[in-house]
């Protein structure tokens, strides 16, 4: 793609900032994973405290904020909750352009979801690099009905994924996984 | 229900007086058979032929059809179109045994409301255009002269200064203000990219489309969602316009075309998440299934093979579980992995029609006994024969084929090489393992390493050389299965149901 580099740079330059003039830094992070895994829920849950039981397809991108203060840092976290991906949509890689980091999501009740978020996150990295990323298993709270690979789960721990179980429902480590995340991006500072 | 109102005389007069002043009317009477008896008004302007009185009129004023003679008092006829350029409003009524016919010129409004269209058409031309870039206007003259329709289109229509800030070409609907007020600052310094961070991201590809020089070039950037002051949401798609080297930035809020896509999305989504429920559902109903149908061919088999002696009870356990190693090691699907696992312990149903003086003989079998011996893959080919389950005609297929050798000289049909189903080949193979490495009444039991040696002589002879070169390779997992399964299934020690778990919970490579 013509100028890819240097808009990545451009890009990432206005995001991850520590001017002075520019009280936090800001971090755009990409939620990333198959359609219905409850990325906007977790958005939702993080951002705003509240959950809906029912499903609505997210068609386009949908922007929220959420300053925290991670190691003595404050922060300020874009979230980019995008359409997730199916047969009928492709995230596009544009979306994906100048971002700091990435949760990918999974759906522990729908085995085939791990695959398709690890696809994004090879998508991801070749877009703006090897940024930080944490893997979200949702839907803590139907674990019995879970089918999820867990050999594989535990094959991403071992190699150094942060592979956190939560429940954008009853909010079980939500907060965690975007700590995580923000422990991460601090880190790289 | 219309309720009627009461005027006083004078004002009635005066409606009067304003109406004929302001409408074109012309008028007619004719009786029952449609002759012409009074006309006034501005017939002849409204299209109607020069009747003369007492001619009869109703081959001409078609549009009296069916009312002449009239079964009502009044009737009413809206927007009659008398040709391409006149419309009359048509009212008629009796009186005295004749029908008065009055005609009301309604061509100015038709004339209004095929500009009005005339003029919507064009917008959506115009708009047309501006997508497919087929024609260039002049942008300053034609953005003001005819943009104005970017209010009733929902559309915020901006050009790019070169220090980074914009400028609104048209004023906006109040659906943006809503969501951007900022616009009312100034229309000459707008950072929408500070207001929408999505944008910000989206600039960077429009640069990459203004930069560009000759012709007009144009990119959108799909839709995203904001929060409009009402908490409502609103999505909304840029799109950055190169147009003969002027920066145009165009933020539209989607409406309907976004909520159809929307619920079109939704219900294909939704139709997702129901079949895989169902299909969910479907996988564990067919695993009880399989499980049952696992457990009573064990039970039979076991049944049937106690006649023989305690030892096989667990070898056919055994078998069933390096047969679906095997199986899933040769690429073979879950399903069919497991369909071996539950076949391969029939391989020796037929020996149920072997008598018990030659399949319990603890010596060596005589000639003629070996013959008979040699009839139960056929008695067991027979019992499972036509069977519509895949299942039972794999065990089938086992059954009959477990004797038989790579080289031909098996049998009881003496096939050789890939005639030989892939089923019994593996089963060939586990069997003799098995039969080796475990004391039998008649024999001790072997050395795992020694029973492959044995087995390799056999290579391409006995057994398939790919699938015992694949068995040898499997020797570790194959050696587990084979002592962590060893106890008869007579053993009143032994919990089945215990051992039936475990064999579903062993498939290594789940």
């Amino acid at each position: 793609m013509m100028m890819k580099n240097a808009s990545i740079d451009e890009s990432r330059s206005r995001l991850i900032s520590n001017d002075p003039r520019i009280l936090m830094n800001k971090f755009k992070i990409c939620m990333l994973g198959a359609f219905a895994v409850g990325k906007t829920s977790l958005v939702q849950q993080y951002v705003n405290s509240i959950f809906s039981e029912k499903y609505q397809t997210t068609l386009g991108v949908k922007i929220d904020k959420k300053s925290l203060q991670i190691e003595n840092q404050a922060i300020e976290l874009i979230l980019w909750d995008l359409a997730g991906e199916d047969e009928f949509m492709k995230v596009r890689e544009s979306y994906l352009r100048g971002s700091s980091g990435a949760m990918l999501v999974a759906d522990g009740s729908r085995a085939e979801t791990l695959e398709i978020s690890l696809g994004l996150k090879d998508r991801l990295y070749s877009e703006v690099g090897e940024v930080p990323v944490v893997l979200i298993v949702n839907k803590s709270d139907l674990k019995n009905s879970w089918n999820i690979d867990q050999d594989k789960l535990q094959q991403l721990r071992d190699s150094g994924w942060q592979v956190i179980e939560t429940s954008a429902k009853n909010s079980s480590n939500v907060d965690d996984a975007y700590r995580a995340l923000s422990s991460q991006l601090i880190s790289g500072i | 229900m219309v309720m009627q109102t009461q005027y006083p005389e004078n004002v009635v007069d005066k409606i009067l007086q304003v109406t004929l002043q302001t409408n074109r009317f012309a008028y007619f009477s004719i009786d029952k058979q449609g002759a012409l008896l009074n006309k006034g008004g501005e017939l002849s302007s409204m299209g109607m032929p020069d009747w003369e009185i007492g001619q009869n009129i109703l081959d001409e004023a078609l549009f009296l059809s069916g009312y002449i003679p009239m079964a009502r008092n009044y009737e009413y006829i809206a927007a009659y179109q008398v040709s391409d350029a006149v419309v009359v409003d048509v009212h008629m009524f009796k009186d005295n045994g004749c029908s008065w016919v009055i005609l009301v010129d309604k061509s100015a409004e038709k004339e209004w409301e095929s500009t009005a269209r005339q003029k919507g058409n064009e917008l959506r031309l115009l708009r047309q255009q501006i997508e497919n870039q087929s024609s260039r206007p002049e942008i300053d003259s034609e953005f003001h002269t005819h943009f104005d329709f970017f209010e009733s289109l929902n559309m915020m229509a901006l050009r790019a200064n070169d220090d980074g800030s914009f400028e609104l070409l048209e004023p906006v609907s109040d659906r943006f203000k809503d969501i951007y007020p900022e616009y009312l600052e100034s229309t000459v310094s707008l950072h929408p990219q500070q207001k929408f961070a999505f944008v910000e991201n989206f600039l960077i590809d429009a640069k990459e489309i203004w930069s560009l020089e000759g012709g007009s070039k144009r990119i959108r950037s799909g839709p995203w969602i904001e929060t409009s002051a009402d908490g409502g949401e609103v999505a909304l798609e840029a799109i950055a316009l190169n147009w003969e080297g002027n920066k145009l930035l165009f933020i539209e809020i989607l409406d309907e075309s976004y909520q159809l896509n929307h619920d079109f999305l939704q219900i294909g989504r939704e139709g997702v998440l129901l079949n895989n429920i169902l299909e969910e559902e479907v996988r564990k109903q067919t695993s009880e299934i399989r499980a049952r149908e696992e457990e009573i061919a064990l039970r039979l088999v076991c049944a049937a093979d106690s006649r023989d002696d305690g030892e096989t009870g667990s070898h056919i356990r055994r078998l069933g579980l390096y047969s679906e190693l095997m199986a899933k090691n040769i690429g073979w699907s879950k399903e069919d992995a497991e369909e071996i696992r539950i076949a391969a312990p029939m391989h020796d149903i037929g020996k149920i029609g072997i008598p018990d003086h030659i399949l319990k003989k603890p010596g060596k079998l005589t000639e003629s006994e070996f013959d008979i011996m040699k009839l139960h893959p056929e008695i067991g080919g027979r019992i499972l024969s036509n069977s519509s389950s895949t299942l039972v005609q794999m065990a089938r297929e086992i059954c009959m084929g477990h004797h038989e050798k790579w080289d031909g000289s098996g049998y009881p049909l003496g096939q050789s090489g890939e005639d030989i189903p892939t089923s019994a080949r593996i089963v060939a193979i586990v069997d003799v393992f098995d039969a080796l490495i475990h004391r039998r009444v008649y024999k001790d039991e072997m050395p795992v390493d020694k029973a492959i040696e044995i087995m390799l002589e056999g290579r391409g002879a006995h057994f398939d050389p790919d699938l015992l070169d694949l068995f040898v390779r499997l020797k570790e997992d194959m050696t587990k299965i084979a002592f962590d399964y060893s106890n008869p299934i007579g053993d009143e020690n032994i919990d089945n149901k215990k051992i039936l778990d475990d064999i579903h919970l062993i498939r290594p490579s789940d």
